[in-house]
């Protein structure tokens, strides 16, 4: 039997590089004793085996087999644990996993099994920590204050909670008292001291009694769930809570409490109740020659408030047309894209951009257009936690056509811009053709000219770069097109 | 008025408000800083209360003042609850003087409408300003924000809040219409909408590489309240699935009608619906995390959730057909469907099953409730037999309702 001695009981580097040796040797788990510190020798433990771990770090293994890095990272967390067999644990899982290379993906082996829970218990242990560390405050002679604690962790983890507290309370001056270790900061430098004992923090301090107002005040008292607290905050911990005492009473109050609400009679308002009338935003039209403007408005109103929209349902909004009108130019899209829904305006997103680009290189600024699309609400389904386009169809567009129709007489555009045979179709057709009838100017009834070009969304869904650039090209000749239209139509109306 | 009062009734105001999260923003620390505070990622419950709910961070109002009439809510303005309204500097000292003893992650500020919408967000935004600016407050700050503020006071809010949210408060914009006539249901979906635009936008580099302002890194979250309209669970999930699709949600947060002081005659009190509340939570997780759509989690012919067993366990009884589950063969998707088994234990059996099979003493470790797994399970050397066929199996794997230990204290 051999016995390896730790220098504390989170020595982790004492304990790797026996380890290291101990494997090296090939030496079964069954034949080594581990123990931290002067402990007082056990009966069959013969002093001349003892070795520091000290003595062997400078061996190196030959045929050193690669430790997995997720054990190391192990290692580190079961250390911490108080259990004294964990030493002899851990180096079982080496020794084990110089066959068996896979088994820490074995949740399901007693060791592994083993290993974890007590990861999940030091975890535990270091976030109530955390939690239920509860600062009293000293004031100094300098008029300063130091902020004290009291707290038993159940495992050795009051050093691996330091980076927490001092990234937390960088700039105060604090300890922690516990009964193994304590820990000081004094604004730049950490450092620990022997344990200590409860007398040693101080007594309650006057800032408690606000705190323990709010936690009586944030209870609810027609909802206990004594159970739902005591899972997360077991009585172990209530000792130095400062609101804890507070518990007793307010669970014995509760049902009566509750009770009593639930019979109260109704009250009159003993104040003037003034009903709140929200203020219209300021609904000033900008210059609005031949009221077009409120035209477009009295129209989206009435539609808005109109019950034929299933896809209103779920929509975030209508998204209504925008830009100057009267326009000479009007672009229809098919239907609102997702980002638009979420904006309330047409074309926004990658499209709207590219869209913008395109109309500048043709020479047409967004703000001398009327932008609106055939459908008024985005039509999606929810395929789990995305929102997925689906196409239009008839019916919906039967729906939303009338809206369109009196929204082209209201813009009294020249030229119409259609984005995609969809949209185009809607207007002039059901025999519309991109092939035969695309980048040409059709004629529309009432002398308005159409123009069916590529949707901006398509382009930027094309992979290869080269067919990208041929169908923007088109883009742009097919809007310098409806652009130079509507110049010539003004100039004939003219 | 004393500061004590003043806390207590506006804390007492906020108390209806279930969201107390304090995790999903960015990680941060004072190490470099002139003030306190730090996020961890994950938050942190400094306490919690016999109710059950976490405290995690000073939950109150700045004012319980209200313009509105909300029938449902403790603060409306027909109530004749005491009066209260703090000082921005108040709010701030006080969050500081908790936040150095350790009992809080940090503030959730809400506030009563005083005078109009942007009045009352300017004054919530200035709190955080201050608690930034002038204390070089680093830790976590849940602003609820109010629907249709200016876009000016939306960015503000963004640039110093860690978490927006605003709160549905119903299922159904008709519900809202009835019981918060002042309120709109479209103004608050156009206000998520901008949310997560600004959100998203925060997130991306601009074409110069430069980072865009900072806009409420842990996301926004909303609250649903359950059991004051009669809108059934298929409705309620359905909502939330939406919300979650449309707005990417950190939280959708089920509140159960709970009786409040002073009420008004238009709602009648009763004890909250709280296994209703937990039923809808547990479903909102199997929409989340376990694959399950709305739809199909509802299995009551009455639109509701099963009260009696967890809505994963009625939905197996109701689709027997597709177990017992080979555990050391079905697909992922499968296994996250068998009752008892989180995401978690599916990770650890999918890893487990590559090395070797599974059997039925390696159950026994992953620390699960066998009771719950057993009758949906095949193992090599173990078959459920003929459980699946029973009649009684709801009625065994049904959970008492836990009695109130009053015992304990």
């Amino acid at each position: 039997m051999q016995t390896v001695r730790l220098t504390s009981e989170t020595d982790i580097e004492g304990w790797r590089n026996a380890a290291r040796a101990l494997l090296l040797q090939e030496i079964a788990p069954e034949h080594i004793q581990w123990r931290v510190g002067q402990q007082t020798h056990g009966l069959f433990d013969l002093p001349e085996d003892e070795m520091a771990p000290s003595q062997r770090v400078n061996q190196r293994p030959t045929h050193q087999f690669k430790v997995p890095r997720e054990f190391i990272e192990l290692c580190r967390q079961v250390i911490l644990h108080r259990d004294p067999s964990r030493f002899a644990l851990l180096y079982r899982l080496l020794w084990r996993l110089k066959a068996q290379p896979k088994l820490l993906q074995l949740s399901v082996d007693p060791d592994v099994a083993k290993a974890q829970a007590m990861v999940k218990a030091v975890r535990r242990d270091l976030h109530k920590m955390k939690a239920f560390v509860r600062f009293r405050e000293i004031e100094m002679e300098n008029g300063e204050s130091e902020f004290v604690a009291w707290f038993e962790p159940s495992h050795h983890i009051v050093e691996a909670s330091a980076p927490f507290f001092t990234g937390r309370f960088t700039n105060m001056r604090w300890s922690i008292l516990t009964p193994e270790i304590c820990m000081h900061w004094d604004g730049h430098r950490l450092n620990y001291t022997t344990g200590a004992s409860k007398a040693d923090a101080p007594a309650q301090d006057a800032g408690e009694e606000l705190w323990r107002s709010y936690y009586r005040s944030i209870f609810n008292p027609a909802r206990l769930k004594v159970p739902a607290m005591l899972a997360q905050m077991p009585k172990k911990y209530w000792r130095n809570l400062p609101e804890a005492p507070l518990i007793a009473k307010l669970i014995a109050d509760s049902s009566p409490r509750m009770h009593g609400m639930i019979v109260a009679k109704p009250t009159e308002p003993q104040r003037k109740i003034v009903k709140y009338v929200a203020k219209e935003e300021s609904r000033r039209l900008p210059a609005d020659a031949g009221g077009v403007i409120k035209a477009l408005r009295e129209l989206n109103d009435t539609m808005l408030s109109s019950a034929d929209f299933p896809l209103a349902v779920h929509a975030t909004q209508a998204v209504l047309g925008q830009g100057v009108a009267p326009a000479t130019v009007l672009l229809l899209g098919e239907q609102p894209q997702e980002q638009d829904d979420l904006a309330g305006q047409p074309f926004t997103g990658q499209a709207g951009t590219l869209l913008d680009q395109a109309l500048n290189a043709a020479g047409i600024g967004r703000s001398d257009v009327y932008a609106t699309n055939l459908l008024k609400h985005y039509k999606f389904k929810l395929q789990g936690r995305r929102r997925i386009p689906l196409a239009l169809d008839d019916r919906d567009i039967q729906t939303y056509l009338p809206w369109l129709r009196a929204e082209i007489e209201i813009v009294q555009p020249s030229v119409i811009v259609a984005f995609g045979p969809i949209a185009a179709r809607a207007l002039y057709g059901k025999g519309m053709e991109i092939a035969a009838h695309g980048s040409k100017l059709l004629p529309l009834p009432g002398g308005r000219q159409l123009v069916v070009t590529i949707q901006p969304a398509v382009i930027l869904s094309i992979r290869d770069q080269a067919t990208k650039q041929l169908r923007y090209e088109q883009l742009v000749k097919d809007l310098a097109l409806a652009a130079k239209a509507a110049t010539q139509l003004a100039l004939e109306k003219g | 008025m004393e500061l004590k009062q003043k806390l207590e009734i506006l804390a007492d105001a906020a108390k209806y408000d279930a969201s107390c999260a304090s995790s999903g923003t960015d990680k941060r620390t004072s190490a470099n800083g002139k003030g306190i505070g730090s996020t961890t990622g994950m938050g942190i419950c400094h306490s919690y209360a016999p109710d059950g709910r976490c405290i995690s961070l000073l939950k109150i109002l700045l004012t319980n003042f209200c313009v509105y009439d909300c029938i449902y809510c403790v603060n409306r303005v027909s109530s004749n609850v005491p009066r209260a309204r703090f000082s921005v500097d108040e709010v701030v000292n006080l969050t500081l003087s908790f936040y150095r003893r350790n009992y809080i992650e940090g503030l959730f500020l809400s506030s009563g409408i005083i005078r109009n919408p942007d009045y009352t967000m300017e004054q919530v935004v200035e709190v955080a300003r201050v608690l930034r600016e002038v204390h070089d407050f680093r830790g976590y700050i849940h602003l609820k924000t109010i629907p249709d503020a200016s876009a000016e006071l939306m960015a503000r809010a963004g640039l110093y809040a860690d978490r927006l949210s605003i709160n549905v408060e119903l299922p159904t914009i008709a519900s809202l219409h009835t019981l918060a006539p002042e309120k709109d249901g479209k103004a608050i979906r156009r206000s998520m909408g901008q949310l997560r635009l600004k959100i998203e936008e925060s997130k991306e580099k601009t074409l110069t590489g430069k980072r865009p302002p900072r806009f409420s890194p842990g996301g926004q979250s909303t609250q649903m309240i359950v059991g004051a309209d009669s809108t059934d669970d298929r409705a309620i999930l359905d909502t939330s699935a939406h919300l979650y699709g449309a707005y990417r949600l950190r939280r959708v947060y089920y509140s159960a009608f709970s009786p409040i002081p002073d009420a008004s005659k238009m709602l009648p009190l009763k004890a909250p619906p709280l296994v209703r509340e937990h039923r809808l939570y547990q479903a909102d997780w199997l929409l989340r995390f376990y694959g399950f759509d709305a739809e199909e989690i509802i299995t009551g012919e009455d639109g509701m959730l099963d009260l009696d067993v967890d809505p994963k366990t009625a939905w197996a009884l109701q689709h027997r057909e597709q177990f017992p589950v080979d555990l050391n063969r079905a697909p992922k998707a499968m296994l996250l469907r068998v009752p008892g088994l989180g995401v978690t234990s599916v990770a650890r059996i999918l890893a487990a099953r590559k090395v070797r099979a599974i059997r039925y003493d390696d159950l026994t470790r992953l620390r699960l409730s066998l009771k719950k797994v057993l009758p949906f399970v095949v193992l090599p050397d173990y078959h459920p037999g003929r459980s699946l066929d029973d009649n009684h199996l709801k009625q065994r794997l049904q959970q008492p309702v836990p009695v109130q230990q009053f015992g304990l204290f």
